[in-house]
């Protein structure tokens, strides 16, 4: 009894411990001071209007929703076929491959951002969307792996076989069998794969100009001068919309199915 | 009549595993065929380059007049039940049925009618709209079987579908499989390391050994007259007892000294435990006989076991039901047999 208890109270402490910044952050966005003040002194939006009166701010929001979903989609498109690849088949430096796909999780950024900047230059890509759009895939390709990999496993190859035995060409046994088996995964890593690329300061920073911006490096550089509740505002923005995405996934697909493997 | 399936020298190789050897099997339509052999014998390596997920290196695979050695597995005309069942766990009962029937090209409505039939055979038309994972084990046996036969293929394969059963649902499976086999004419082959499961359901077995095929017979053949020693020990209880030479075309047992024709080169002489007898009184002229001592005695209900000391050779002897319980450890005792009916193997 007590001890369950005992448990309530430090789940409900490490919640509050990570929700209250949170908190803080959206009340600031909504003070009338023009420093960062919490609890806010009086209501008002009208740091929500600067920030969508800033065209700087407002494309550097579009950029990143952008990039974000392009490095996604790419990531997805190029992760679940080398993620077949490498649990299917024996090759020739297959442990390389992997390794390979894998490191730029060990990798600081920052490298990869200078790397990715001198190696544009020589191809005339330098600081471009193109440019920031390969060194995102780069990062966020090993999330999409890391959680579709685990689902191929055996009993996930005889499905395929069950499959191919009964009539199914290669292509229907993907669409029918192995996707709906993975989808899960795939919508997981996806979600890591968006998250870690609209957050991205050290890589993008290399590879940004005043016109290209991201939202994460725009206010790295803000508040850099600047401490005033816009910052709050976009920070704000920004969890609203990650809730809002939360949201729309449970209802669309259920968050029980990214929490734990399916029962097969 | 055409065979329905001839491998010929069919060979594979894992690296430096020698998994088949020159295979040759031949099948006809509506056969029950046991493959039978203990793990890494090759049995399982020799379905799936029957079912197509295996290139054999060598050798070929026809089924009737066309070669399928290098077809993929959803060209050929042929359907596999599972170990693991292996059901498509987001799909429902009937879909996973249905499922062969759609890729062959039947429409929706009429794959669903077909795959409500094939639930019918197996017990289980109540279970259509369930997930598999609602399903008990023996259940879920049934409806991979359901999935295999639906669409009328002309060999069923079948990797070790019950072992995954309790014993006595085993049983009624074994029973239920060969009927189901006899009502559709569909030829089966089942690949087992169950000898007794072999021997209860199949009309020929083949029994396999460290990639080579040792002994292809009726039940009846593989357990009375096996070909090579592995066979004799693998299939049932074997007493293998010596032979020495005695003159051209004689040879003479090492225990009891009976002399029987025998073919030159033969090693041994092979008596189940069910030919060999306990003689009390009265000796028939054809019954050799020679003393021993009980040194243990088994009985499991319908049979008791006694192993008998006849010098460097321990006998088994089987007897019906309890019959034999109260001889004890120690006690001498006569057995017989009868040296004609003896099965001799060669190595």
């Amino acid at each position: 009894m007590i001890a369950r208890l005992l448990i309530r109270i430090i789940a409900l402490a490490a919640m509050a411990y990570l929700v209250l910044p949170l908190v803080v952050i959206m009340g600031a966005s909504l003070t009338q001071t023009s420093y960062l003040a919490f609890p806010p002194q009086g209501l008002t939006l009208k740091w929500f209007g600067v920030l969508f009166d800033d065209p700087s701010y407002v494309s550097a929001f579009i950029t990143s929703t952008l990039l974000a979903l392009a490095a996604t989609a790419v990531a997805v498109l190029l992760a679940v076929p080398a993620s077949l690849a490498l649990a299917r088949y024996v090759f020739a430096g297959r442990a390389g491959v992997s390794s390979l796909l894998m490191s730029p999780l060990v990798l600081p950024y920052v490298v990869l951002g200078a790397a990715l900047l001198q190696f544009g230059n020589d191809f005339g890509l330098a600081r471009s969307f193109e440019a920031l759009l390969v060194g995102h895939v780069v990062i966020v390709m090993p999330f999409v792996l890391r959680s579709v990999l685990p689902l191929l496993t055996p009993e996930q190859r005889a499905l395929e076989e069950a499959s191919m035995d009964l009539g199914g060409t290669p292509v229907a046994t993907f669409f029918l069998v192995v996707l709906p088996q993975i989808r899960g995964g795939i919508v997981s890593g996806a979600l890591l794969a968006f998250i870690s690329s609209w957050i991205n300061v050290e890589l993008s920073i290399f590879n940004t100009t005043s016109a290209l911006n991201t939202i994460p490096v725009k206010m790295f550089n803000y508040v850099q001068y600047t401490i005033d509740p816009t910052i709050a505002a976009v920070s704000a923005i920004t969890i609203v919309a990650a809730a809002l995405v939360i949201i729309l996934l449970d209802l669309l697909i259920g968050l029980d199915m990214l929490s734990e493997r399916q029962q097969p | 009549m055409q065979p329905l399936l001839s491998i010929d020298a069919v060979s594979k190789r894992f690296a430096a595993h020698r998994a088949l050897a020159e295979v040759d099997l031949v099948v006809e339509p509506g056969e029950f065929i046991a493959l039978l052999g203990p793990s890494g014998c090759g049995k399982t390596t020799l379905l799936r380059c029957i079912a197509g997920f295996l290139t054999p290196d060598e050798g070929r695979i026809r089924i009737e007049d066309e070669d399928i050695t290098r077809a993929p597995p959803y060209r050929r005309p042929l359907n596999t039940v599972f170990q693991s069942y292996a059901l498509f766990p987001h799909m429902s009962v009937a879909d996973n049925v249905a499922y062969g029937p759609r890729r062959a090209g039947v429409g929706r409505r009429e794959a669903q009618a077909r795959a409500a039939e094939a639930l019918a055979l197996v017990g289980l038309e109540e279970m259509g709209t369930r997930l598999p994972r609602a399903l008990s084990g023996g259940q879920q046996q049934r409806v991979a079987l359901a999935r295999a036969i639906v669409n009328r293929p002309k060999l069923l394969l079948l990797d070790e579908p019950l072992s995954a059963l309790d014993l006595k649902l085993r049983r009624r499976m074994q029973i239920e499989l060969k009927h189901i086999q006899e009502k559709l004419g569909i030829a089966f082959i089942f690949v087992t390391h169950d000898q007794e499961e072999a021997m209860a359901m199949a009309d020929r077995i083949v029994v396999m050994n460290a990639g080579r095929i040792e002994q292809t017979g009726t039940p009846e053949a593989i357990y009375r007259a096996p070909a090579t020693r592995f066979v004799a020990e693998f299939v049932g209880e074997p007493n293998l007892i010596a032979l020495e030479p005695a003159g051209p075309g004689h040879a003479r047992l090492a225990i009891g000294g009976a002399e029987l024709p025998a073919a030159s080169g033969m090693r041994f002489a092979m008596a189940r435990p069910e030919d060999i007898v306990l003689v009390n009184g009265d000796v028939p002229d054809d019954l050799a006989t020679f003393p021993g001592v009980v040194e243990e005695v088994l009985a499991i209900g319908p049979l008791t076991t006694l192993f008998v000391r006849c010098g460097e050779t321990v006998l088994k002897v089987a007897r019906l039901g309890m019959s034999g319980v109260e001889l004890r450890p120690g006690s001498p005792v006569t057995l017989g047999l009868r040296p004609a009916a003896l099965h001799l193997i060669a190595e």
